[in-house]
C-alpha cells in the first residue's frame, strides 16, 4: 500500500541504478542505491569525488532519469513522470542551491530570487514582494536592486539561498553550498539553511565534501562506488570522516 | 519571464549593442542598398517622368530605350499629328555634342532641342536667367550640375558657369542664357538644351534630327489605344509614358553591368550583415544557456523558454530594424538632389521588417534547437 503524501518519507529510493556512456566509455554512476529519508530532517550526502553523489541528487530532484529503480519525492514516484511532469514536479516540490549559485548575472537580487514564482505564474509584483521579503529574511534587505557582480560571495549565496526557499518548496536540494565559502560564510550559510528551510513536512538534502559542517545534519549518508554505504548521526559521520582524513 | 528576459538581454551592454548595431546594419543595407539602387534605376527614366505633359513617346521602331537615338524623319512629326486621337504633337532633339571650354579642354556633353513654341520637353526649374532668352540666336540653358563642370575653365578660375558665359558648342558659338536644375540622369554629362529650330545651328553634320515626338492625347483619349493607332498609322513606334518608362528600366536592369554589380555587392553586404547578427544572437543564447539550464532544473517548460528567446530576438529586431531603416532614411535625405541621391519607398520598409523578421525568426529558432537540447542537469555539472 502506498504511504499518504503527508507521511510519505521526503525521499524513498529502492534499487536506483544509472549508467552514463557506451561500450568501453560506460560509467555506472550509480549501483542500486536504497535510501529513505524522512521529512522534516537535513541530510547530507558525502563521500569521494566520483561516487555518485550528484548523480543521486539528480535523479531525487527529477532532473535525470534513473535505467532502473524507483524513487519517490514525498510519495510521487519521479522515476515514473514524463518529461512535463517532472518539470512541472520540480516546479512547484523542489527548491535548488547549485554549487556555483547559477545567478542570473544581469538581474538584480530581488529578479533572480523571484523567478522560481514567476515560473509558477505568480504576478510581478506579488512574486517581487515575497522575493523583497525573502531577501530581508536573509538579511540583504539593503542589497535587492544589487546584481551579483556587486555582492560578495556569502551574500550571492544568501540569494541563491533566498531563491532556492522563496516558493517553500517541500524538498531542498544543496549542491556543494558552502564550498566557494570561508569557513565562517559556510557555517554561516548552513546554519542559515538549517533555520529557515527546515518545516515540518519539508527535508534538506546537502551534497557536500566540508566535513565541517556535517554536525549540522539529522543524517549523513556515506556514498563510495555508486551505492550509499552507512546512513549514520553526524558525531558518528564526523568521527568517520575525521579517521579518513 | 519574458520581462526578466529582456532584462537579461538589454543589460548585457556590450552584446546588447552589438547585436543591435549588427541588425541595424543589416537592415540599414536592406534598405539603404536597395534605395540607391532604386535611385539609379530611376535616373535611368527622370526624363520621362519629368514631362508630365507627355501622354506618348513616339520613335523608330528600332528603339528600345530612352537612350536608344535613331532619328527618325522629319515628316514623321506631321504623320503624327494626323492621327486621331492626338491632342498635339512635338518635336524632340536627343543628342550628344562636344563643348570645348575657355581653357581649351573638350567635355562631352548631351544636347536637347524642344519645340519653341511650346516649349514642350524643356526643363521646367530656373535656377538662373530665363527660357525667354532662349530667342537669342545662339542661346542655349544649361544644367546646374553641368554648369559647375563645364565652368571649370572659364577666366581661368573655377566658378561654375552663369548667363551670359559663351562656349563652343560643336564648333558654334554658343551662349549661356540660363541655368536649369535638370532631372537626373544615368549618365551625369553636362546638359545643355536649346531650341528645334537653331539645332542645326549646333548639330549641322547630322541629316536625320527628330529623336522623339511627344504626343499630348485630346481629352478623354486613352494614351495606350491612342499609340497602338499612331503605330498603326504610321508604322513608328508608339509608347505611352509609363510604358516607355518601364521600357527603358527593364533594358538597363537587365543589360547594365554596373546594375548587375550593384545586385552581387548588396547581395554580398545582407549577406555579411545577416551572419553578424546570426552569429551575435547565437553568441547571446550560447553565454546564456547555462542560465536556461539553471532556469530549466528550477522548473522552466519549454514553451516559457522559447517565449524568452523569441522575445529577446524580437525586441533585438525591431530596435536594430527601427535604426537601420531610420539610418537609410537620413541617407536618403542628405542625398536628396545630388548625383547620388537614393530614394525609399514605403514597399521597401515592409520588406526590410519582413526580411528582419524572418532574420530574427531564424536566429531564434537555431537558438531554440541549443536551448532545447539543453538538460536541466547539466546545471550540476559546471
Amino acid at each position: 500500500m502506498q504511504p499518504s503524501m503527508s507521511d510519505a518519507p521526503a525521499v524513498a529510493l529502492h534499487g536506483v541504478t544509472r549508467a552514463f556512456g557506451e561500450g568501453a566509455t560506460r560509467v555506472q554512476a550509480l549501483r542500486g542505491v536504497d535510501l529513505t529519508l524522512p521529512a522534516g530532517e537535513l541530510a547530507m550526502l558525502v563521500g569521494p569525488s566520483g561516487c555518485g553523489k550528484t548523480t543521486l541528487i539528480q535523479v531525487i530532484a527529477a532532473v535525470l532519469d534513473a535505467d532502473a529503480g524507483t524513487c519517490r519525492v514525498f510519495g510521487e514516484d519521479v522515476t515514473a513522470m514524463t518529461r512535463d511532469a517532472r518539470t512541472t514536479f520540480r516546479r512547484h516540490t523542489i527548491g535548488f542551491c547549485f554549487q556555483q549559485f547559477q545567478l542570473v548575472p544581469t538581474l538584480d537580487a530581488r529578479e533572480n530570487t523571484a523567478i522560481p514564482l514567476l515560473l509558477q505564474g505568480v504576478s510581478r509584483r506579488d512574486a517581487f514582494a515575497r522575493a523583497d521579503a525573502e531577501l530581508d529574511a536573509l538579511g540583504l534587505g539593503d542589497r535587492l536592486r544589487n546584481r551579483p557582480g556587486e555582492l560578495s560571495g556569502g551574500q550571492q549565496q544568501r540569494v541563491a539561498i533566498a531563491r532556492a526557499l522563496v516558493h517553500a518548496p517541500r524538498l531542498l536540494v544543496c549542491d556543494e553550498p558552502t564550498s566557494a565559502l570561508d569557513h565562517a560564510t559556510g557555517i554561516a550559510t548552513i546554519e542559515l539553511l538549517r533555520a529557515r528551510a527546515l518545516h515540518p513536512g519539508r527535508a534538506v538534502l546537502v551534497v557536500t565534501h566540508d566535513a565541517r559542517i556535517l554536525s549540522y545534519a539529522d543524517r549523513v549518508c556515506a556514498m563510495d562506488d555508486g551505492r550509499v554505504v552507512s546512513v549514520a548521526t553526524p558525531s558518528v559521520a564526523t568521527a568517520a570522516v575525521t579517521l579518513t582524513s | 519571464m519574458v520581462r526578466l528576459a529582456l532584462a537579461m538581454l538589454v543589460r548585457d551592454r556590450s552584446r546588447w549593442y552589438g547585436l543591435v548595431i549588427a541588425l541595424a546594419f543589416t537592415a540599414f543595407i536592406l534598405t539603404q542598398q536597395p534605395g540607391t539602387l532604386l535611385g539609379v534605376i530611376a535616373r535611368t527614366t527622370a526624363m520621362i517622368d519629368a514631362m508630365r505633359d507627355v501622354d506618348v513617346w513616339v520613335m523608330d521602331p528600332h528603339v528600345r530605350y530612352v537612350d536608344d537615338l535613331q532619328p527618325l524623319p522629319d515628316g514623321a512629326l506631321h504623320r503624327v499629328r494626323g492621327v486621331a486621337g492626338v491632342a498635339w504633337a512635338s518635336p524632340y532633339f536627343k543628342g550628344s555634342a562636344r563643348v570645348r571650354l575657355a581653357d581649351g579642354r573638350v567635355e562631352t556633353s548631351e544636347l536637347y532641342a524642344f519645340d519653341g513654341a511650346t516649349l514642350v520637353g524643356a526643363p521646367t526649374a530656373i535656377v538662373t536667367g530665363t527660357r525667354a532668352a532662349l530667342r537669342r540666336p545662339d542661346a542655349v540653358l544649361v544644367d546646374r550640375l553641368g554648369a559647375a563642370r563645364l565652368g571649370a575653365g572659364v577666366d581661368g578660375s573655377a566658378r561654375a558657369l552663369v548667363p551670359g558665359d559663351v562656349v563652343e558648342l560643336n564648333d558654334a558659338r554658343a551662349q549661356i542664357v540660363g541655368v536649369v536644375e535638370a532631372p537626373p540622369a544615368f549618365q551625369s554629362l553636362p546638359r545643355l538644351y536649346t531650341t528645334w529650330d537653331r539645332i542645326r545651328r549646333f548639330v549641322p553634320a547630322e541629316r536625320r534630327m527628330l529623336s522623339f515626338v511627344l504626343v499630348r492625347v485630346a481629352r478623354g483619349q486613352d494614351p495606350a489605344i491612342v499609340a497602338r493607332a499612331i503605330e498603326a498609322r504610321t508604322g513608328l513606334r508608339a509608347r505611352t509614358a509609363a510604358d516607355f518608362a518601364g521600357d527603358t528600366r527593364r533594358y538597363f536592369v537587365r543589360s547594365s553591368g554596373v546594375l548587375l554589380t550593384f545586385y552581387v555587392i548588396t547581395a554580398v553586404a545582407v549577406g555579411i550583415g545577416l551572419f553578424i547578427a546570426a552569429q551575435t544572437f547565437q553568441n547571446f543564447v550560447i553565454e546564456n544557456l547555462r542560465h536556461y539550464g539553471a532556469l530549466a532544473a528550477m522548473g522552466a517548460d519549454q514553451a516559457t523558454m522559447r517565449r524568452m528567446v523569441v522575445a529577446q530576438a524580437v525586441v533585438a529586431g525591431a530596435h536594430g530594424t527601427g535604426l537601420g531603416v531610420g539610418g537609410a532614411a537620413l541617407t536618403t535625405l542628405a542625398s536628396a538632389g545630388t548625383e547620388t541621391a537614393s530614394r525609399i519607398e514605403p514597399w521597401q520598409v515592409g520588406a526590410t521588417t519582413v526580411a528582419m523578421l524572418v532574420v530574427c525568426a531564424s536566429v531564434a529558432a537555431i537558438s531554440l534547437r541549443r536551448v532545447r537540447r539543453l538538460e536541466p542537469a547539466a546545471v550540476f555539472r559546471s
